[in-house]
């Protein structure tokens, strides 16, 4: 659950490419995640549509993040679903390079 | 009192009018395909290209650059004395770049060190300014737009293990400095 958005004070909404702070609510058990841990996340699927500058609006089933770090770094090793190209230009490039095709 | 013995499907609850039939169970065969194709060779035209597709030609050259800015790239990353450099060609895997170069540095002042040589002689002799991490990181990357430089500690490399992931990507050879001298 999204605790808070960084990068923008009194933020309402989050869209792809924000860093949010945000508690485990359920996990998957023997993961070095648990349940009620803090962690930061990036924004990498919405079910709200991203318009990009050209126009194109995309728009996913879910909402989906990565988990990362304190550094930027992912915690975990690969990526699962479809990424939007936005978060290269966000300088997630390591997240992007993670993800299938 | 209606009830359903389990297993059998009632027939009456579904419509299967004729159009119905003829809508959803399309009878799409090699006939059908040929015929379109005769069509479409008859009577299509283009109505829409894509701009900025380049001929094949073209895009060979492309390559070329990318790859001497790649091999360029290694080649100071092994000034530094960054460990198992490998550059990857992974255009064929990959639509947003088209060369990566994986190397280990084994503390971050070398990966510091790495990372502003590279960016030096990308800005001075090709142009170029990377979009990536600023601050040494244990996974620092440079993003060159075609050429994406990776940067690990062997902890984060053995981690990720990105050559597993781009296993099937070609592995460029590059040329070995550690070449023994010729003693006559």
């Amino acid at each position: 659950m999204c605790i808070r958005v960084i990068g923008a004070s009194n933020c309402r909404y989050a869209y792809i490419g924000d860093v949010i702070i945000a508690v485990i609510k359920e996990a998957v058990p023997n993961t070095p995640l648990e349940r009620s841990e803090i962690i930061r996340a990036v924004i990498v699927r919405t079910r709200k549509e991203l318009k990009h500058e050209n126009w194109m609006i995309i728009q996913y089933d879910d909402n989906a993040t990565v988990v990362i770090d304190q550094e930027g770094n992912p915690k975990g090793t690969r990526i699962f679903g479809a990424i939007a190209r936005k978060l290269r230009q966000l300088n997630f490039t390591k997240i992007v390079s993670l993800a299938p095709e | 009192m209606n009830f359903n013995p389990r297993g059998s499907l009632l027939p009456s609850l579904y419509a299967y009018g004729k159009e119905a039939d003829d809508a959803f169970l399309s009878k799409v065969n090699e006939d059908t395909d040929e015929m379109f194709d005769d069509l479409m060779k008859k009577y299509g035209e283009v109505v829409f290209k894509k701009n900025g597709r380049k001929s094949p030609s073209a895009e060979l050259d492309d390559d070329a650059e990318s790859l001497s800015f790649a091999v360029e790239m290694a080649k100071v990353a092994s000034d530094v004395k960054a460990a198992d450099i490998r550059v990857l060609f992974v255009k064929p895997l990959v639509y947003w770049t088209r060369f990566f170069i994986i190397a280990t540095a084994f503390s971050r002042p070398q990966i510091d060190a790495i990372g502003s040589r590279i960016r030096d002689l990308a800005e001075k002799k090709y142009g170029k300014v990377p979009s990536g991490d600023a601050k040494p990181n244990s996974w620092t990357l440079l993003d060159f737009g075609d050429v994406v430089v990776h940067i690990f500690l062997p902890q984060q490399r053995a981690f990720y293990n990105l050559e597993e992931f781009y296993g099937n990507a070609t592995l460029i050879e590059l040329p070995s400095e550690t070449q023994p001298p010729f003693h006559t």
